[in-house]
């Protein structure tokens, strides 16, 4: 059995460079797909947010069929539902409300309508942001950006674990040395120039020299001198 | 001038918009209150304007925030917030083209805040007209949110110079004709 596996083994190793091409070739074309499904997914929430405003009301049944049908896909992807439900809520109770106090209950009918077609815009992007990540959503909008901005996209995106991380030092650091910003501080409104004035104006500060040494280590490394963009297109 | 910014500022104002789009998540619902959004956004584009003296950077800013809010996925996401977070920089924008150097910059900053937030307020006074809300309702939730909205800019436009000034002294900036008078 044993030269039955080592043929198998030499068989793998001369077919694998090959093989690995086509692979390589099959994810890029795959990517590329991806990146047309989500162009096409933003024009479409797009699309289906405006009409929200424009269709008369009795083409909002189809409308909310769509929606629903919208809101069963994004739900077997695992979407949350809590924001969406949450905006229902808070935005029926103000404007029935509203009408309630401006008009008594003769146009309530009016001011369900109203909620119905707020959710109906709020819907697609909400859809949108539940079944597309965030890598393909960005690279369609580099392929609109300049080569400085998208680097200044990307850069950004990677950063925010630092700098979250460096918010929470500085605000310990300023908790140590006296500064008035426990949580229970906090709840005198009287401290709460203290919490911007100890945490965000160095937070500010990091990230200003942060930046100036980024733009000077990327210049050296002569970013910005080949017109395309380089970055790895594979997800 | 130059018409273009070079890559220093270019991460300073992307920076400033992945701060405030951090910041905007976190504090989505804790305070309960409406146009704290104001306040925040109202301090870092003029922060960006402040520190690069440049009168395309609160679009870039607005822009930049609006893009990083649809890739993170905050709050709903979608277009919508790209809308949210570009037209009170437009606005702010023409507004600087309009003022120039007309008033000092303490004054300047708090005038550019209040338009922002005659913007921002104005954008989902539209939103409801076009919905089909009634005027009366409409119009009184613009005022509301008008003068909630203002109040939190101007706290935010009168915490910039005390910014700017300790930028100024960390040597971060160089503030060639931004005097204060």
């Amino acid at each position: 059995m044993s030269w039955l596996r080592l043929s198998h083994s030499h068989s793998r190793e001369v077919i694998s460079p090959a093989v690995q091409d086509k692979s390589l070739s099959d994810r890029m074309v795959k990517s590329k797909k991806k990146l047309v499904l989500c162009a096409l997914a933003i024009i479409f929430s797009i699309v289906l947010s405006s009409s929200a405003f424009l269709v008369t009301r009795q083409q909002l049944g189809l409308l909310l069929l769509i929606n629903l049908v919208m809101l069963i896909h994004a739900w077997f992807q695992q979407a949350k539902l809590a924001p969406l439900l949450k905006l229902f809520a808070i935005q029926s109770f103000i404007t029935i409300g509203l009408y309630f106090l401006f008009y008594g209950s003769e146009r309530v009918i009016e001011a369900v309508f109203v909620v119905i077609r707020i959710i109906l815009v709020m819907l697609p992007s909400w859809w949108l942001a539940s079944t597309q990540n965030g890598h393909q959503i960005s690279q369609v909008l580099c392929l609109l950006l300049s080569t400085k901005w998208a680097f200044v996209i990307t850069t950004s995106i990677k950063i925010l674990p630092f700098i979250t991380q460096e918010a929470r030092d500085i605000y310990h650091i300023q908790c140590l040395r006296g500064a008035r910003i426990t949580p229970k501080a906090l709840l005198n409104p009287l401290n709460w120039y203290e919490l911007v004035q100890c945490v965000l104006f160095p937070l500010l500060i990091q990230l200003l020299s942060l930046s100036k040494h980024i733009a000077r280590s990327a210049n050296q490394r002569h970013f910005g001198s080949t017109a395309k963009h380089t970055h790895w297109p594979l997800n | 001038m130059k018409p273009s910014f070079n890559l220093h500022h270019a991460l300073f104002i992307g920076f400033c918009a992945t701060l405030l789009v951090a910041i905007k998540s976190m504090m989505r619902m804790k305070l309960g209150l409406t146009g704290h959004s104001m306040f925040l956004m109202s301090l870092f584009y003029l922060v960006c304007y402040g520190a690069t003296n440049k009168i395309g950077s609160i679009t870039l800013c607005g822009l930049m925030a609006g893009m990083l809010a649809m890739i993170l996925g905050v709050g709903k996401g979608g277009v919508f917030i790209l809308l949210k977070f570009g037209l009170p920089a437009v606005a702010m924008d023409l507004g600087l083209i309009l003022l120039a150097n007309l008033f000092t910059l303490r004054w300047r900053f708090i005038i550019l805040a209040v338009i922002g937030s005659l913007a921002w307020s104005s954008k989902s006074a539209v939103q409801n007209i076009l919905i089909g809300m009634d005027l009366q309702v409409a119009l009184f939730q613009f005022g509301l949110s008008c003068l909630q909205g203002s109040l939190f800019a101007i706290a935010g436009a009168s915490l910039v110079p005390l910014i700017l000034n300790r930028l100024d002294a960390h040597d971060l900036i160089i503030r060639n004709g931004m005097a204060d008078k």
